[in-house]
């Protein structure tokens, strides 16, 4: 695979605080890219840096083998940038700003209005290309807002919390115009929410306190938990110390974590279902309450959870 | 810097500024508002207007004093004075309370023979001012004739333009028209702060456009809407009977120097400004502050502070919308042409060179300080 975005060695503080420390990466052609951490954790502040917004303390980023700083127009051009937040203006409507967006990249006006026709009506937008943004409902604006990324065909988007905020229904949407990307042009995302990573990344990065705690695919990361289901029962006794549930299983070879506050034990093994009888009675015996079960695969949030030792959304 | 994206940044800003209703308010309602206003305020009437004048004379010693200020007249054949006998103070009273007579002239004999001419009015109306300074200027050349003194001097008023305000709202015109294009300090503002706060800039910078291409866009646009409102406001002053006595090409070259400072300076705002409301607010207070300074409203005494040849500059002179205020009052009002207002057109243009540079310094270091 070819590299087509490099990153070495960035760091970026504000101040006293660290935002991103000595973090090096490097983004293949073509692939779906997840970007993963939780709020704060320095992402955005990480895609700045990759598109050319921000200038970073240390390091350097190269696009096709380019340095991505100085307004350097030939690399600017092959980055598509969707942010975090909604950037429309208000007072024009949705053709009229994809036109001028891709005009702003040099496209002729021709090929522009080309481009934002084709866009609106992949993005389910081509009934509204005569309204004003303003009048657009929050989940039009935010595939107004990817469209605005890609008017002007670039080889790799850039996409920052695309789901941020969106309704079920559009966020189905968005992540299944952004898979239709897949493979045709190199995406990168990022995100908080779990789900959305492992349904869309071909690779992610696990990014904490400004630093890449991880990368790999997402089998390989899930693979690194180690083999076999997860089960999580809800415990209803809340006087259950863990320590005393720890005990109960020290004689198996079973993976056990317990989530504190929750009262949730969670336990891996492989066939995990064969061993639950055993382990419901085993926690009925000692009065410890088991409630509700469930059964499920090892998750990107696990490898989180093992990484930090907590969950993502804290 | 792109010529081609330039002017997309400018239709994209005009087509922006003529959806948004604050925005069209702010530059074209509000000063046309203005412009009717003084209009109702001062009237088209000609400036040297005939006074009327009571007379309650108790004496047949001032009758050639009468005669005499009953014929005196203007230039274009208008009397001074158009008096008014009348039989009681009460009478009198009541006309001057009632706005009628903007003066009452009483003319009795005293205990020595002698006549007391006494002027009375309310001393809160023009009417009465300009009236009785008409009046005193009248009668004490008179009672020196009576006394057999002869005047050393005569009086000779020569306008320093070819023309002057035929009408009080002739001589308000060119401030209202400086009062509009200070106007487009807030609205720059306003715009650049949404750009910024909207993160449309960010967008902008992470396309093909440089800082360049985006404060031309954005200047081209704002001197587009000052050229409008000089236009507009040229043709209303026109409707409502104004005497232009200049050319109006002139009167853009000139509004349009000053935009451009106007310009400048809602650039530098655009940087501090939180929301629309600071924007209009702040902007706003600056405009307001510079229709005073320049005189727009009414002269302002300003200290001279050195002269450039034949040119005094003054305090106030610094601020292109004083020398600016002058040239366009000079064009408009007194007929001046190109080369008789040249040094103000010149100092207008160099003073908001200056500010508009500020601004895209200031401009500049902020885009860098905030690495986009």
């Amino acid at each position: 695979m070819t590299i087509v975005l490099e990153a070495r060695n960035l760091s970026k503080s504000y101040r006293e605080v660290k935002a991103v420390s000595d973090l090096s990466l490097a983004v293949e052609e073509g692939e779906v890219f997840g970007f993963l951490g939780p709020n704060g954790a320095g992402k955005t502040t990480t895609i700045n840096m990759l598109c050319g917004l921000l200038r970073p303390d240390t390091g350097q980023v190269r696009l096709k083998g380019k340095p991505i700083i100085n307004g350097n127009k030939e690399v600017k051009a092959l980055v598509g940038v969707c942010p975090q937040d909604i950037v429309l203006w208000s007072k024009l409507t949705c053709l009229e700003q994809l036109i001028f967006v891709g005009q702003m990249y040099e496209l002729p006006e021709k090929k522009a209005r080309e481009n934002a026709l084709r866009l609106l009506n992949e993005l389910d937008l081509d009934e509204k290309k005569n309204k004003l943004a303003c009048t657009l409902s929050g989940g039009m604006q935010r595939r107004l807002n990817i469209g605005l990324a890609l008017v002007h065909d670039p080889q790799i988007v850039v996409f920052d919390e695309p789901e941020a905020g969106l309704d079920p229904q559009s966020r189905v949407k968005v992540r299944e115009y952004i898979q239709t990307l897949a493979h045709k042009k190199t995406v990168i995302l990022t995100t908080h929410n779990m789900d959305e990573a492992d349904r869309l990344a071909d690779r992610v990065a696990i990014i904490d306190h400004g630093e890449l705690l991880v990368l790999d695919t997402t089998s390989a990361l899930k693979a690194r938990l180690g083999e076999g289901d997860v089960l999580e029962i809800n415990l209803t006794n809340p006087q259950a110390e863990n320590d005393q549930i720890r005990k109960l299983f020290n004689d198996r070879s079973l993976d056990v974590d317990i989530e504190e506050g929750a009262h949730i034990l969670r336990i891996r093994a492989l066939n995990a279902v064969a061993h639950l009888p055993e382990i419901l009675e085993k926690l009925t015996r000692a009065g410890f309450g088991p409630g509700e079960v469930r059964i499920r695969q090892n998750t990107l949030e696990d490898v989180f959870i093992q990484l930090t030792g907590r969950k993502l959304r804290e | 810097m792109s010529l081609k994206r330039t002017l997309l940044v400018a239709r994209k800003t005009l087509i922006e500024t003529f959806r948004d209703p604050i925005l069209l308010i702010l530059v074209l309602g509000l000063p046309a508002f203005f412009m009717l206003i003084c209009y109702f305020g001062y009237g088209t009437a000609p400036k040297a207007a005939t006074y009327p004048v009571l007379v309650l004379s108790e004496t047949s010693k001032a009758d050639s004093l009468l005669n005499r200020l009953a014929s005196l007249s203007y230039e274009d054949g208008r009397p001074v004075f158009e008096f008014s006998t009348i039989a009681s103070k009460a009478e009198a009273e009541d006309a001057l309370n009632d706005k009628k007579a903007a003066a009452l002239l009483t003319l009795e004999e005293n205990a020595d023979g002698k006549v007391d001419y006494v002027i009375r009015g309310d001393a809160i109306n023009m009417n009465f001012i300009k009236a009785s300074a008409q009046l005193e200027a009248s009668i004490i050349p008179w009672l020196e004739e009576q006394q057999g003194k002869s005047r050393h001097f005569s009086l000779v008023y020569t306008p320093l333009d070819r023309h002057r305000p035929v009408s009080e709202f002739d001589a308000y015109v060119p401030g209202m028209m400086v009062f509009a294009i200070l106007l487009i300090i807030p609205q720059t503002a306003m715009l650049i702060g949404r750009e910024r706060r909207n993160r449309t800039l960010q967008r902008l910078n992470l396309s093909l456009l440089d800082q360049a291409d985006f404060l031309g866009g954005i200047c081209l646009s704002q001197m587009v809407v000052a050229a409008i409102q000089i236009v507009l406001m040229f043709a209303m002053a026109i409707l409502l009977g104004f005497h232009n006595n200049g050319s109006l090409a002139l009167a853009l070259l000139i509004g349009l120097s000053i935009a451009f400072g106007s310009i400048g300076m809602g650039i530098l705002l655009g940087f501090f400004i939180k929301n629309d409301t600071d924007a209009l607010n702040t902007g706003s207070a600056i405009s307001m502050v510079q229709v005073f300074i320049s005189g727009a409203f009414f002269m302002m005494p300003s200290p001279i502070l050195f002269a450039m040849g034949k040119y005094p500059v003054g305090a106030f002179d610094f601020i292109p919308a004083t020398d600016g205020m002058l040239a366009l009052q000079q064009v408009l009002c007194g007929g001046a042409a190109f080369g008789d207002v040249w040094f103000r057109i010149c100092a207008t243009l160099l003073l908001s060179l200056a500010i508009f540079g500020a601004g895209v310094v200031f401009y500049s270091w902020k885009a860098r300080k905030a690495n986009f």
